[in-house]
């Protein structure tokens, strides 16, 4: 059984359409790519699968329905912009997410150090800066050792040795048969660690599979390659760059 | 807001306060110590309503020896009412129109929707407690030293216009993105009142 499984999933803004009909399924153990170019539609999917936004269609946690409420125990999310509680220090917002959680303090010890936020635990959240929000909002999301990961452009603000840190996580959380949904439109990092990549275009899904089979139904000689081609940008790019 | 262990009613009414400061303030920056930005956003509301108070019981004295009509009287504590719930609460309305991180950080928490509008609505009420308190107890001890229940049904009245106009500021001023944000407010206020 998956343990999401989203079914022509539509969200609106008004008359916008920001996801128009979209499916697919994150395995046990799989970690799925979002890729698409600003403004694709990644980030309302996936504030839609956390029920961060209203939506149409199905978003089936494990067989147990919509992610809301006790069933938001089994998932960990980083947004885009890290949902955080700005007027506490770093330490009382970690303690209360872990006793709302029911987490001991010892997992979250090891990852405040793994993160580097042990010199942060004092400060307010407000007044970090947005690297150190990221790591702030990405222990949340993974003290209670979730079964499904959703991260929304993770690695935007991190440095080096917490982006590191975090492929470790992920590719751990993977081997332990956890499942991972993220976005991002660095192709070189969904090439790296995703087993499968859906492609989002103007709110639709116009490509899915492996990192091999989207080369191959693009026919093209890259990931970089099939994802232009995907969004029709390769005529356009090209172009760009022969008038400049 | 110091002391004791922080709850997450307690993070929210000091997150609801410390947005409210701060997209109220002209460069929109955050202070860099919430707290004293919280905890002087705690002491207005206990001037301003220790304030109100003696203003309230002052007044009804002076109606003692010049007895204004009815339809005044109510008026006159009908604006005082509702000028302080709106004070205490106009910086909460902008934090829920300003922010959705509030929002989004408490639905990523395995918490049921309807103890988190509880919470929600318990928080909004710590923003008024004492204003609340100050309010009912001074209009009725103002109302017996009058001998006429106007200046308490006033007061009364004013609190539910307040409470109202501060819906209906969030609801015109939010996005429809933040439906949910809104209606959480609303619900939450609403809850308030009862």
């Amino acid at each position: 059984m998956p343990v999401l499984r989203v079914s022509n999933l539509r969200v609106r803004y008004g008359n916008k359409v920001a996801v128009d009909g979209i499916s697919f399924q994150v395995q046990p153990g799989e970690v799925y790519g979002l890729l698409g170019p600003n403004g694709a539609g990644k980030t309302s999917t996936i504030k839609a699968v956390v029920n961060l936004v209203d939506y149409e269609g199905e978003v089936d946690l494990m067989g147990m329905g919509r992610p809301r409420g006790e069933l938001l125990n089994h998932v960990g999310a980083v947004l885009e912009t890290p949902a955080l509680l700005e007027a506490l220090t770093v330490k009382e917002f970690l303690e209360l997410v872990a006793s709302v959680r029911g987490v001991d303090g010892r997992r979250i010890e090891a990852l405040v150090q793994a993160f580097g936020l042990s010199e942060h635990l004092g400060s307010y959240i407000a007044t970090l800066s947005q690297g150190n929000k990221q790591r702030v909002a990405i222990v949340s999301a993974l003290m209670h050792r979730p079964r499904l990961l959703v991260l929304d452009e993770p690695f935007n603000a991190l440095d080096v040795k917490s982006a590191r840190i975090l492929k470790e996580v992920i590719q751990n959380h993977r081997r332990e048969g956890g499942a991972v949904l993220f976005s991002t439109h660095v192709m070189e990092i969904a090439e790296r660690i995703c087993d499968r990549i859906g492609i989002l275009n103007e709110g639709r899904l116009v490509m899915e599979g492996t990192t091999r089979s989207i080369i191959e139904q693009a026919r093209a000689g890259s990931l970089e390659e099939a994802f232009l081609r995907a969004i029709h940008a390769e005529e356009e790019v090209r172009e760009i760059a022969e008038a400049l | 807001m110091r002391g004791g262990r922080l709850t997450l009613e307690r993070a929210l009414a000091r997150e609801i306060l410390y947005q409210g400061y701060t997209a109220s303030r002209q460069s929109g920056f955050g202070p860099t110590n919430p707290v004293r930005s919280v905890s002087r956003a705690n002491t207005m509301k206990y001037a301003l309503g220790s304030m109100w108070l003696i203003v309230i019981v002052g007044y009804s004295f002076a109606l003692r020896f010049e007895r204004a009509a009815p339809l005044g009287m109510m008026l006159i504590y009908f604006g005082w009412g509702g000028l302080l719930i709106v004070s205490n609460l106009l910086p909460a309305s902008y934090a829920v129109q300003g922010s959705s991180y509030m929002r989004d950080a408490l639905y990523l928490l395995p918490i049921d929707e309807g103890e988190l509008e509880r919470m929600f609505a318990r928080a909004f009420m710590s923003l008024i407690d004492y204003p609340l308190v100050a309010l009912l107890a001074g209009s009725a001890l103002a109302s017996a030293i009058v001998g006429a229940p106007y200046p308490f049904l006033g007061v009364v009245f004013g609190i539910e216009v307040a409470i109202i106009a501060i819906e209906a500021t969030i609801f015109a001023f939010s996005s429809a993105s933040k439906s949910q944000a809104k209606s959480y407010a609303m619900r939450a206020l609403s809850a308030s009142c009862r």
